[in-house]
């Protein structure tokens, strides 16, 4: 019954965008087959594979600087109060404020190339990882700490065989959620700095208005992100066996 | 993840007083051309201010933000309660709004691009789009966590489906409903923000570009300033409508 | 393997603590004899969990002094093992690695280990359920494990901060039978915390009675009935009913 009602939803999509494509809107609104062939051209030609690698480059560069440098900030801050009381203003702040604003900034300082936009997804994403580590830290249960030095356990052993493990849920919701906004970061930046990427291909598309190669690059730019959110939250799954 | 309350307080006046001091000696001792001292920040954004460059972008912002934030908390927060009370719209929308709310939306801001044109219209579907699906979730949450019995407590007491809606169902959701539109706010916020920045015409996000494009270094920072006090001022706006409507908590 | 080893006395001499400005034990003697089995017993607030920590090492004295064997307790030490209320099993862990967790901070070897946690755990009676998460155990089985972890280390002085009270009554009484056939075949100086009288009284050989804050030693009883108890009568005997209620008297004059 709910797999009917869904597979329903995304027919009605598409008869939607069927008949979007059919009215006259205000441009060449293209049908979800022309879609479809713009983007197997886009693959064949090796325009997409392209520009996917290079936004890859960007997220994983950016992404992976996230981690490194946002888990152990965040532990650091959770195990030590004031510092953790302090950096979580600034945290604060940063996460307030729209990240979108400090990209003309990053491209003035790092200039046009990968290395920006890496430094984009970096700001976009390193905050969240931090909080999390630092929210995670925080929740650990004093009952398992105090247990565990009952049994005599270094300060080293409460870290890595306490807090850490019980950090570790909110540490990848948080790198989950700092993903998303990673893409966000990724695509933002694209679309400003065209000369790479997807966002690259998204602009040139519309500028020469090729809308169904535009389409078609939108599209599998929001699959793809989808895909690597929803394979993340499978590897949470896997790591997070044990929850009742 | 919901971001936690930004407990100010003295630890925040302290930080913040801090970093302000570090920074503008940093920037006296000139370590780089991208970090001004505080002082000449604030006295671009004094300038900027006089000459009414400020007033003018802010106040487009912030009639996108309106015209784009309003719709979205009312259709939100109406289909956020479909979804809540009634399991088949829930099963037909939830694929839908779960993905479009993690989903870098800004790759659609083209789409609108081609279907507005280079227009001011653009940056108010972008806020929109933004806001809209954290605004549904919350929603739906909220009116899914009514504790059943008092959902049967009002049924045994005749009380029909506006009743329910009117008498439990909503004051139930309040809370999350408040919840989802302070998230709301603060997503608008950066959806008009990268709408502007996009299309490049009017607003905060346009000065943004056109002092990054100019090198004008004081101006962008002034402007980034600007539009973190707004975000700040929209986030404390709803909160103080939570506060005054949910006072029961 | 290692062999058991030999229980311990411990002795509190003139022990205080406060916490602030709250007094919560003050000028503490109690001495437990090697093997021994004690109840600790008292008003809410009186301060005994907080002797089972200071004995534990989790705290230290304000004042006075604490002998486990013949160390001076300055921290947590090997002669003690502790079982707790809520159990403090790690949630992310299998039975297994739960019960191997003292171990594992000791530097055990893996294999060695892992055999060791596993008599332990047929101690308890839960084996089987060695692969089991935590989240799929019932709190009695949970506390099994948390006891399994703590006979596992090898301890002289098991120390119990009211082990049965998150356990409905029908396992509990179970487990309480355990316990003791445990504690007979393994003689370890035990110190139990609880809130039920007739828990003290059926488990132990002396019921040590705490006045309300500040905690001080307000009386201690002697529990002379016969051992073993676990699979006797001896709760439906007079004898039984005679010392339940003498505690009781004690306590109801210090509400």
């Amino acid at each position: 019954m709910v797999l009917a009602l869904r597979g329903a939803s995304i027919v009605a999509f598409l008869l939607l965008w069927e008949w979007a494509a059919r009215a006259p809107v205000s441009f060449n609104f293209p049908s979800p087959w022309a879609t479809v062939l713009a983007l197997v051209d886009l693959v064949r030609s090796g325009a997409l594979p392209a520009a996917t690698l290079i936004s890859l480059q960007s997220l994983l560069l950016g992404m992976g600087a996230a981690v490194v440098v946002g888990v152990p900030l965040g532990l650091l801050m959770g195990v030590v109060g004031p510092v953790g009381r302090v950096a979580r203003v600034y945290l604060d702040l940063l996460i307030a404020l729209p990240t979108a604003a400090l990209i003309p900034l990053v491209i003035l300082s790092v200039g046009i190339n990968v290395a920006s936009s890496a430094v984009i997804v970096f700001v976009f994403s390193a905050p969240f990882v931090t909080m999390n580590a630092y929210g995670g830290v925080r929740d650990v249960r004093p009952r398992l700490v105090e247990m565990a030095r009952a049994f005599g356990a270094s300060w080293g052993q409460l870290l890595t065989r306490i807090v850490l493990p019980s950090a570790l849920p909110m540490i990848l919701a948080g790198v989950r959620y700092a993903l998303s906004r990673a893409f966000v970061g990724l695509i933002v930046a694209e679309l400003l700095l065209s000369p790479f990427g997807l966002g690259r291909l998204i602009m040139t598309a519309r500028s020469m208005f090729e809308h169904d190669r535009m389409f078609a690059t939108v599209l599998w730019t929001l699959l793809m992100a989808g895909a690597a959110l929803a394979g993340l939250a499978r590897l949470e799954a896997r790591l997070l066996r044990w929850r009742a | 993840m919901t971001p936690r309350e930004s407990e100010f307080g003295r630890t925040g006046v302290v930080a913040v007083l801090g970093l302000l001091i570090v920074w503008e000696l940093l920037g006296r001792l000139d370590v780089s051309m991208f970090v001004p001292p505080i002082s000449r920040i604030a006295a671009a954004w004094w300038q900027l201010l006089g000459n009414g460059t400020l007033a003018t972008a802010a106040s487009s912002s912030l009639v996108s933000l309106a015209k784009g934030f309003g719709p979205a908390a009312v259709l939100g927060v109406a289909v956020g309660l479909a979804m809540g009370r009634f399991r088949t719209v829930r099963h037909l929308l939830d694929g839908w709004v779960n993905a479009l709310m993690s989903a870098p939306l800004s790759a659609l801001v083209p789409v609108l691009i081609a279907l507005f044109g280079i227009r001011d219209t653009v940056v108010a579907a972008t806020v929109f789009m933004f806001s809209f699906f954290v605004i549904v979730v919350n929603t739906m949450t909220g009116v899914r966590g009514t504790e059943r019995s008092l959902v049967e407590m009002a049924r045994v007491f005749g009380a029909g489906e506006v009743a329910l809606f009117r008498r439990i169902y909503l004051p139930a959701a309040l809370p999350a409903i408040m919840l989802g539109l302070r998230l709301g706010a603060v997503q608008a916020v950066k959806g008009m923000v990268v709408g502007e920045m996009l299309i490049s015409l009017v607003g905060l996000g346009e000065r943004l570009i056109y002092y990054g494009n100019t090198f004008l270094i004081t101006e962008l920072y002034a402007v980034i300033v600007s539009v973190l006090v707004l975000a700040l001022l929209a986030s404390q706006a709803v909160q103080a409508a939570d506060r005054a409507l949910v006072r029961w908590k | 393997m290692t062999p058991t080893l030999a229980p311990v006395p411990i002795t509190a001499d003139g022990v205080s603590k406060a916490f602030g400005a709250v007094q919560a034990l003050a000028d503490i003697h109690v001495h437990v004899g090697a093997g021994e089995f004690l109840s600790l017993i008292g008003p809410s607030g009186c301060g005994k969990t907080t002797l089972l920590k200071l004995i534990a090492g989790l705290l230290p004295a304000d004042a006075g002094r604490i002998r486990v064997g013949g160390r001076t307790v300055a921290g947590p030490g090997r002669e003690c093992s502790v079982v707790f209320q809520d159990f403090a099993l790690l949630p992310w862990a299998t039975v297994q690695k739960n019960v191997e967790f003292g171990l594992a901070l000791r530097g055990m070897a893996a294999a060695e280990r892992a055999r060791t946690a596993r008599l332990a755990i047929g101690k308890v009676g839960l084996s089987g359920f060695e692969d089991a998460y935590p989240s799929q155990l019932s709190g009695g089985m949970q506390q099994r494990v948390g006891l399994a972890r703590a006979l596992a280390v090898n301890p002289q002085v098991l120390l119990m901060d009211e082990p049965f009270a998150s356990i409905d009554e029908q396992t509990r009484r179970l487990f309480q039978d355990d316990l003791l056939r445990l504690w007979s075949e393994e003689r370890k100086t035990v110190v139990l915390v609880t809130h039920s009288m007739e828990e003290a009284v059926y488990m132990a050989d002396r019921v040590v009675v705490l006045s309300p804050r500040p905690g001080r030693v307000h009386e201690v009883l002697d529990v002379p009935l016969p051992r073993p108890r676990e699979s006797s009568d001896v709760r439906a005997t007079a004898e039984f009913a005679r010392l339940v209620d003498g505690v009781w008297k004690i306590l109801r004059k210090l509400q």
